[in-house]
């Protein structure tokens, strides 16, 4: 089945997708618009043991999934992962420098720590952490994505924010890359 | 570089940011306080240093300067404690 959710913007097409996946359709392919949504439906496929391929079609894009039955249910978590989660750019709320300097060290601390995180997520207002207002939040996020940290921005956020272009660090994603990451692990630590 | 107030801790990392210093926490074989340290890089202390004896008002009790040597293990850290001249 070809669905076409050109011109639909993150996570429309995930939904739509996922939706038929997991009812267990085969021959499942969608159209879209750019590569955000390319990324996003593969990390759906990858998560549900359907992969996919993606080509060109016209001006937007063909993503295809592997047939073959859908994984559904909890992943398990590993004990000891965790992730951070950040919807401020700061650490509390008061005005001023000292949230803004409270999460340059916290991020420094955990590019230090032995136990890095699984993953580092961003929403809302935190998502202006990964545009290099701050150039050590960058080298820092980098050296964690080195050792094998995933750090996950809020597309929908980065647009409203008009910050789509500004983004310098992490893969831009959606509530159910997000939530999943979540639910991944056995701790979420907001900070 | 620590800092006996977290806004002298603020202030100077402003002051220091064209020589690209890093926020960091102090480091816990200085003081086991929950305090803002600046972390110098080597090829920009001379930088950090003028830029610091130009604008900064803090009174030399009010900070602290170190420098650390480390061969990246954690067994093997000398830190010894220095002066801006």
């Amino acid at each position: 089945m070809r669905i076409d959710a050109g011109g639909k913007q993150c996570p429309i097409p995930v939904i739509m997708a996922k939706k038929e996946l997991e009812a267990g359709a085969q021959d499942v392919e969608i159209i879209v618009d750019g590569q955000a949504q390319i990324d996003n439906l593969a990390r759906l496929g990858d998560a549900l043991g359907r992969p996919t391929t993606s080509e060109a079609l016209g001006d937007k894009f063909l993503v295809k999934f592997a047939n073959g039955e859908t994984k559904v249910g909890a992943v398990v978590a590993e004990a000891g992962s965790y992730a951070v989660f950040f919807n401020k750019d700061s650490i509390g709320t008061n005005e001023g420098e000292l949230g803004r300097n409270l999460v340059k060290m916290a991020i420094f601390t955990l590019s230090e720590a032995e136990n890095i995180p699984s993953y580092v997520l961003f929403m809302n207002e935190g998502v202006k952490l990964v545009t290099g207002v701050e150039p050590q939040i960058i080298e820092n996020l980098n050296t964690l994505i080195e050792k094998g940290t995933q750090v996950l921005v809020c597309g929908t956020c980065l647009n409203y924010y008009e910050l789509t272009d500004k983004i310098q660090v992490g893969t831009v994603s959606n509530m159910y890359d997000i939530l999943g990451a979540m639910q991944e692990v056995s701790k979420v630590i907001k900070l | 570089m620590t800092f006996e107030s977290t806004h002298a801790a603020i202030s100077t990392e402003k002051l220091l940011k064209p020589a690209e210093v890093r926020v960091m926490p102090v480091p816990r074989f200085i003081s086991a306080s929950c305090g803002i340290a600046l972390r110098i890089r080597p090829d920009k202390k001379e930088e950090a240093e003028s830029l610091f004896k130009e604008g900064s008002a803090l009174k030399a009790d009010e900070y602290a300067y170190y420098h650390i040597k480390t061969d990246g293990s954690d067994e093997d850290i000398r830190c010894e404690r220095i002066e801006i001249v």
